[in-house]
């Protein structure tokens, strides 16, 4: 399976990550633990980026157009399985990965903070942008399954609402993530979300 | 994101925004809060037409500007979402929450 170096060009990286996905059906970051990828084999995609790199990247933009290249899907589709996607990365890294809650009550200076807190998570030389995040994506003629799995903490996952509550906090990933798959899952305590999309 | 201001001559703000309303891209959010409310416009439009994807978070902004003018007692707008940036506001039900125009 090819390595993938991150640059210190986000653009750079992304172009090569781009290339590992066309040219071999997956790639790995480098320094690597040496875990086996779980879908090197059969039809599917598997990446492993770090928190750092991974939130650098518009990686969910980039998965999708390649799984809409090879599975040739509608262009509405591949919206919807990018920003699924999305969502599921952004939770994964940011309340997993980085360990870091939605912040609460709205509001601007609130948000703010929330903002400077991620971003001096990623440039710390800190454990949570060194976790990975793995995305593993598997797909046969009817179906598509992708799976996001971080190394956070973890959660007991509960029910939520299907529609934007104006009294919630930023936590809406999974609101939107329901509504726009066929299906989803989150086990492994909260760390993988597997979400389940029509062809 | 990158925004423009534009203020018309009856006092109405225009927050033209452009790119990817996302939790990466929206930092400097609370910058964009400041100027908005140092124009002392009360009636805004966000207008969403050069915005190609939107987040939960890129919404929870939305919602942030909605209760910056709700708080100056002025009405905030949005208009000429299209495609993905649509279907997210449809999927949740935004109209809701803030007026949506075409």
């Amino acid at each position: 399976m090819p390595r993938l170096r991150a640059a210190a060009d986000p653009l750079e990286t992304a172009r090569r990550l781009a290339g590992c996905l066309r040219e071999h059906g997956g790639c790995v970051e480098t320094p690597y633990d040496g875990r086996r990828a779980a879908a090197e084999d059969g039809d599917g995609l598997y990446l492993e980026l770090s928190t750092r790199t991974a939130y650098g990247l518009e990686l969910a933009r980039l998965l999708a157009a390649e799984l809409g290249h090879r599975l040739a899907l509608p262009e509405d589709r591949v919206a919807d399985i990018e920003l699924a996607v999305h969502e599921g990365l952004i939770n994964g890294l940011v309340h997993g990965n980085l360990g870091i809650s939605a912040p609460s009550p709205r509001s601007p200076e609130q948000f703010s903070a929330y903002c400077r807190r991620v971003e001096r998570a990623l440039s710390a030389d800190g454990e949570g942008g060194r976790r990975r995040i793995a995305v593993a994506a598997r797909w046969d003629a009817e179906a598509l399954e992708v799976a996001v799995r971080d190394q956070g903490a973890g959660y007991e996952p509960d029910r939520r609402p299907i529609h934007m509550d104006d009294s919630r906090t930023l936590g809406q990933g999974l609101t939107l993530i329901a509504a726009l798959t066929r299906g989803m899952t989150v086990s492994g305590h909260g760390r993988t979300l597997t979400m389940r999309f029509s062809r | 994101m990158d925004y423009e201001i534009i203020v018309d001559q009856d006092s109405v703000g225009t927050l033209r925004c452009q790119g990817r309303l996302t939790l990466p891209a929206s930092g400097g959010f609370a910058t964009v809060s400041d100027q908005m409310k140092a124009t002392g416009c009360r009636t805004w439009i966000v207008d969403l037409s050069g915005v190609d994807f939107i987040d939960s978070a890129g919404m929870w902004t939305l919602l942030m500007m909605r209760d910056v003018v709700m708080q100056m007692n002025g009405r905030l707008t949005l208009s000429g979402a299209a495609g993905q940036v649509a279907k997210a506001l449809r999927l949740t039900r935004f109209d809701d929450l803030i007026g949506v125009e075409p």
